[in-house]
Formats: structure tokens, sequence, C-alpha cells
């Protein structure tokens, strides 16, 4: 383990929710025990299995993790978008004042794409193939803004302006296929501003475009935060893209937050053993290219039969005893770092046990 | 500009396709069994009689040539003179050919009015009691031969409840409408003639029904299958992502791309009623083509067999082409290839 193990740190044995730091108050976005499991005919798919974190406004927010550990649901959950068989069983999702989760379809149809925009993987089968650009960024705007007509032709451009498409009045009357891969993501992206809104959620928005049309979104993504004062949240598994434009990570593993730190005391200081196995995998400039790149051994878990407590301890080389009978709560390990681990704060015994 | 364009190629391309059926049709007329010349002379006629009317009909001439002379009259709209009846085919297939399409659009409406909401309403509550009901619905409406349905649509609604009439395109009191398309139920829509209207309307209800109800269940199969797919797709949760209500995305996000297969189907199907509407004209005694090709093959008249071919065969290329167009309109990346 690298970073210093104290003892006598402060034990901050609340709701997990509320420890996240800033409470929620000062949160954009807070999610707290968020449950999304899948009813399937093999069985029940623990997918998220309380997740919480907090986004404040105007923050960068990395979401990282390997594929399947529900960093994508976490979004469709957060934006009530899960399809059957999967269904929220429980968990609160503040945003703004009210709780995502209580409201009615109709009034959660009036955050969505308002308040809350979300920008997707793949911008070639995001993208309706039968309607213009111009029809599909307008809809949005005319929904949420109640604009018509000239009015509405004018904001559509405006806003494919602000996404630096090159000749956005030609884009507005094109179709999709007649744009390349990263001229439709930017038109996704013109979608998710369209209606200014405070939080974006990117769902991996540059995996599907080649590496230096990559560099061109990320750019732009920061950009606009700026312009916009608007928070992000960047689902991802590049951590170099987390390094470079978010200021704070949570990582996941298997349906739960197992970190959530500063970027840059994450990379310098990991808490989670799980982070740390991924950061050692990250290729770096200085290995020997003969070398194989180190691996976490072991796979993903099954999510219908997770494994007890830690979802992580069958593949963790710190995994104690505790680690398998009781599920380590996210906790802080400095001002604003915390992680799930046993190893910072070993679980009190019961006062049974004590006597 | 570039729509046009296509549709110009398009129907160039039709050419040659036609071209292959007429060929077809007449060699296909030529090797079937049977004396053309005998069958007009009539059967108590002499030799020389046969040999005559041989030799005036142009029957004695190699078929390549006799083949030259059809194709030359085509061109110039003349199909030839019915045997049967001594008139040009032409006159005879223009007579019966509105009430034809008019019995073929009448259906072709039914299926998209009934096939495609029912389909939509059927992907839409997947596994729930509108999706098994429309399904018992395409089971029932598939399995059910269409000679059987007409017979029995005949014995309910003319001979036990007397509510419709039991067959031909309008009653003896009331005049038909003036001759404006041939399409009664427009022609008295056009002139206002209400009376007409409702006697046309009455006339093709039973038809209509029986002829559209195997269409109206791969319809709904069609379009539930396709609305099922579209659904899946990942701008349907980008479009849901935007804030649209489920109705919203159903309609036009799913419904324009869901409608591309199911146009294919109606074109084909619009075809095949065409040719295939012969049991129903037979039963509902409709004076459409599919009788008339019924009586020209038993009377071996094979000028009629032919012409009637070769417009089925011109209105199928047609409907096709209406369907490629539809296709243009409907998918905007089929306008660039």
């Amino acid at each position: 383990m690298r970073g210093s193990m104290s003892r006598d740190a402060p034990v901050a044995t609340a709701h997990a929710g509320e420890a996240t730091g800033s409470g929620r108050g000062q949160s954009l976005l807070s999610v707290e025990n968020l449950r999304t499991h899948f009813f399937t005919y093999q069985g029940v798919v623990q997918a998220l299995n309380g997740v919480s974190f907090d986004i404040r406004g105007n923050e960068a927010v990395g979401l990282v993790g390997e594929t399947g550990c529900g960093k994508s649901l976490t979004a469709l959950s957060v934006m009530r978008l899960v399809e059957e068989p999967g269904r929220i069983l429980d968990g609160e999702v503040w945003f703004e004042g009210k709780d995502l989760l209580q409201l009615t379809e109709a009034e959660m149809r009036r955050i969505r794409g308002n308040r809350i925009a979300m920008i997707f993987q793949d911008p070639s089968t995001y993208l309706n193939p039968v309607f213009t650009i111009g029809n599909q960024i307008g809809e949005v705007i005319s929904l949420h803004q109640r604009l018509r007509g000239k009015e509405l032709n004018r904001r559509v451009v405006d806003t494919l302006h602000m996404v630096r498409m090159p000749d956005p009045e030609r884009v507005a009357r094109q179709y999709p296929h007649q744009l390349s891969g990263g001229m439709r993501q930017r038109c996704l992206i013109a979608m998710a501003v369209a209606c200014n809104p405070k939080l974006i959620i990117a769902d991996e928005p540059t995996t599907a475009l080649d590496v230096t049309v990559q560099a061109a979104i990320l750019l732009l993504l920061g950009e606009l935060r700026q312009e916009t004062g608007g928070a992000l949240l960047l689902i991802t598994h590049n951590l170099g893209i987390v390094a470079e434009i978010c200021d704070r990570v949570i990582v996941m593993y298997s349906g739960d937050v197992v970190e959530a730190s500063p970027t840059r005391e994450l990379f310098v200081s990991p808490a989670h053993p799980y982070t740390n196995l991924l950061l050692d995998a990250v290729p770096k400039l200085h290995q020997d290219p003969s070398e194989r790149l180190p691996s976490i051994p072991g796979s993903v878990p099954n999510l219908i039969h997770p494994p007890s407590a830690c979802r992580f301890h069958p593949r963790c080389p710190h995994a104690r005893e505790v680690c398998a009978t009781e599920k380590p709560l996210l906790q802080a390990v400095s001002d604003g770092h915390m992680a799930a681990c046993h190893l910072w704060y070993p679980p009190r015994r019961g006062s049974w046990e004590a006597a | 500009m570039k729509l046009y364009y296509l549709i110009g190629r398009r129907i160039l391309q039709v050419i040659p396709v036609f071209l292959g059926v007429t060929l077809l049709t007449f060699a296909v007329s030529h090797s079937i069994p049977g004396d053309p010349a005998r069958a007009i002379a009539g059967i108590y006629a002499n030799e020389q009689t046969v040999e005559a009317i041989r030799h005036r009909w142009g029957l004695d001439r190699p078929v390549y040539e006799q083949y030259g002379i059809y194709v030359k009259g085509l061109v110039q709209g003349d199909l030839g003179v019915s045997i049967q009846s001594r008139r040009p085919v032409m006159d005879d297939i223009s007579d019966r050919l509105p009430a034809t399409i008019e019995l073929a659009l009448f259906a072709l409406i039914l299926m998209c009015l009934i096939g495609i909401p029912v389909g939509v309403v059927s992907a839409n509550w997947r596994n729930k009691l509108p999706d098994h009901l429309s399904r018992l619905f395409v089971l029932i409406g598939g399995a059910v031969p269409t000679f059987w349905l007409a017979l029995v649509a005949q014995l309910v609604f003319f001979r036990y409840l007397g509510w419709l009439p039991s067959g031909g395109r309008t009653s003896d009191m009331i005049a038909s409408p003036s001759h404006i398309s041939g399409l009664y139920l427009l022609d008295s829509a056009l002139t206002l003639n209400g009376a007409a209207l409702v006697d046309s309307l009455e006339h093709i209800l039973l038809p209509g029904i029986t002829l559209a109800l195997a269409g109206i269940t791969s319809i709904t199969r069609m379009t539930r299958a396709s609305m099922l797919e579209v659904l899946q797709r990942d701008y349907i949760k980008a479009a849901r992502a935007k804030g649209l209500s489920r109705r919203k995305v159903v309609l036009k996000h799913a419904f324009k791309n869901a409608l591309i297969p199911t146009v294919t189907i109606l074109g084909m199907m619009f075809g095949s009623m065409l040719s295939g509407a012969f049991v129903v004209e037979w039963i509902f005694s409709w004076p459409g083509l599919g009788s008339l090709a019924a009586t020209s093959i038993t009377n071996l008249d094979y000028t009629t067999i032919m012409g009637v071919s070769v417009v089925i065969a011109f209105v199928y290329v047609l409907a096709n082409l209406v369907v490629d167009v539809s296709y243009m309109i409907l998918n905007p990346r089929i306008r660039l290839e």
C-alpha cells in the first residue's frame, strides 16, 4: 500500500452518502445508496450495490472502472432510463433539492435534456438516421424552451456553432450519415448542451472515435464546461483522460464505489488495492516495452452470485478474513479522499466480543 | 433534384424488366396445349376455315415474328384482339382494371389503417394484454383461407343478417357514378353523389375485408417485429435522454425507422392483390381483372391471358417503383447511394 495508514485518524462511520464531505447542501448531485438490479431468468443481477457519491456544481468528476462495473448503469439510473428487466430498488438521487427517484415521469422528463443531459458513447448509433441534425437538435430545444420556427432554427445553428461545428447552417440540414465520426459526436454534444444543463453526463464520449478526434472532443468538453459553468460526470475506463480533465475521480468495482478522491491524490496515493492495481496496469513511458503489462489476477465477478462482503476480496492481494464477511464502508482516509477498504479501518468488533 | 434523377433512373431500369415479362408471358402462352385458331373457329368449323383463321390472325408465321408484331403493338398500347369477345384486349382490360385497382387499393388502405397501428400497439405493450390479443388475431387471421372467409362473410352478412350485398360493384337501382377515374368510391365522392358512395362502399366492404385480412396479419407482424427491433436501438435511448415522452419517442423516432420494411411488404402485397384476387373477385362477382383472367383461361383466349399478364406485371413494376420512391423519402441514406 502506498500512502500512510493511521489508526488514529477520525473514523467517519456515518452513512456513506453524508460522509462524502460537502453534504447535500453544497452538492449539485448527491447519489445515496443507489441499488439497481436486473431480474433475469438466470437470476437477479445485482448490478448496482448501494452506490453513493456527490458532484458539486461546476466540478468535473471522472467515474472509472472496468467494463461491467456499473458506470453506465449509474448514469442511466440517475436519468431514470433503466429499461426492463432492470429496476432501481433503493436509494436517493438528490439534484437541485429534489430526489429524482421520487418524481413523476412527467416531472422527470423536464429534467432530462434540460437540467441533466447525457452524451453517449457511439455517435453513429445514438443519432437517429432518418432525421436531420437540425431536427434532432431543434427537438430538444423546442421541447424545453418552447421555441418555434425561425427562432428555433437560429438557436440550432448557434448551438452547432457553440460546439465548433464548421458550416453549422449546412450541417443542420444534413443527415447523420453525411457527417464524420467527430462531427457526429459534436452533434450529440450539441444536443446535450442545447438547453444549458447544470450537469452533463458523458458516457465514454471518445471511445468510438479516432485518437486525434478524441483529443479534440475532450478539449471541447473542457472548454464548454468553462463557458457554461456546469458540472461534468465523465464515465470512462481511460485513466489518462481522467487525469487530463477531471477534478475528482470516483472508482467503481462490481457495482460498488470503492474510492473517491481528488484526481491528483488518486494518482499519487491510491487508497484502495483495486485502484492501486488499476494504476499499475496503465502503460508507462519509461517501461521496458518487451515486458508484459501488469494485470489484475482473476476475473470480473459474476453479478448474479457476487463475492460476499467486499466484492474485490477474491482478487485482492491484501485480503483478510474480515473482507469476506463484512462489507467495508466508504470512509475518509484523508481530507476529501475516501475508500471502502478494511485495510484502512478495520471494523470494530461488537462490544459483546470485547467484553 | 437528386430525388427526381433517381426516380428517372429507376424508370429506365424498368424497361428491360418489362421486356423480360413480355417474353416470358409470350413463351408460356405459346407453349400451353390447345390451338387458338380452332378455339376461334369453333368445334364444328372445317380445316379450311381454321387454316384461314390461322392465316388471318398471323398464327402461321414464325414465333419470333409473332413476338415482334406483339411487342410493336404493345409499344403503341395495342394488346391485340380478344378471341373471346372480339374486342381489343386493351378495351376489355381498361373496363375491368379500375374495379381491380379499387378493390386492391381499398384492401391496401385497410391493411395500413389496421395492420400498422395494431403492430405499433403490440410492440409498445409487448407481452401485455394488447400484444396477446394482437398475436391471437394474427394467428387466426393468417390461418383462415381466403375462399372460406369469403363464403362465410357472404353467408353471415348477406344471407343471415342481410346487411350487405352478396356481390357486384353496384346495385341495379342506383346508377354508377359518372366516370372520372373508374374508381366508384372516388368518383362518387368527387361528384358528391352520396347515394352512389354508400352503395359502392356497401359493395366493396366484404370483398375488401376478405382480401385484406391475410395482408393485415402480415403487416401487423412485420410492423411489430421491426418496431421491437428499432425500440432497442441506441438512438431511442438518446431520444428518451432528451426528455421526450415515450409516446413521442415511439411515434416519431421509432415509427419512421420501423416503417421501412413494412413499406416493402405493402408494395409486394399490392402487386399480388392485383393478380391474386381471382378467388375473391370470383366469389363476390367483382368485375375485375381476376375474373377476366379466369374466364379467358377457361376459354383459351390467349391474347387476353397475355394482355392481363402484361398489365399486371406493369402494375407490379409500378408498385415497386412507388416502394422505391417511398424508401428514398423514409430513408435518407438511400438517396445518396
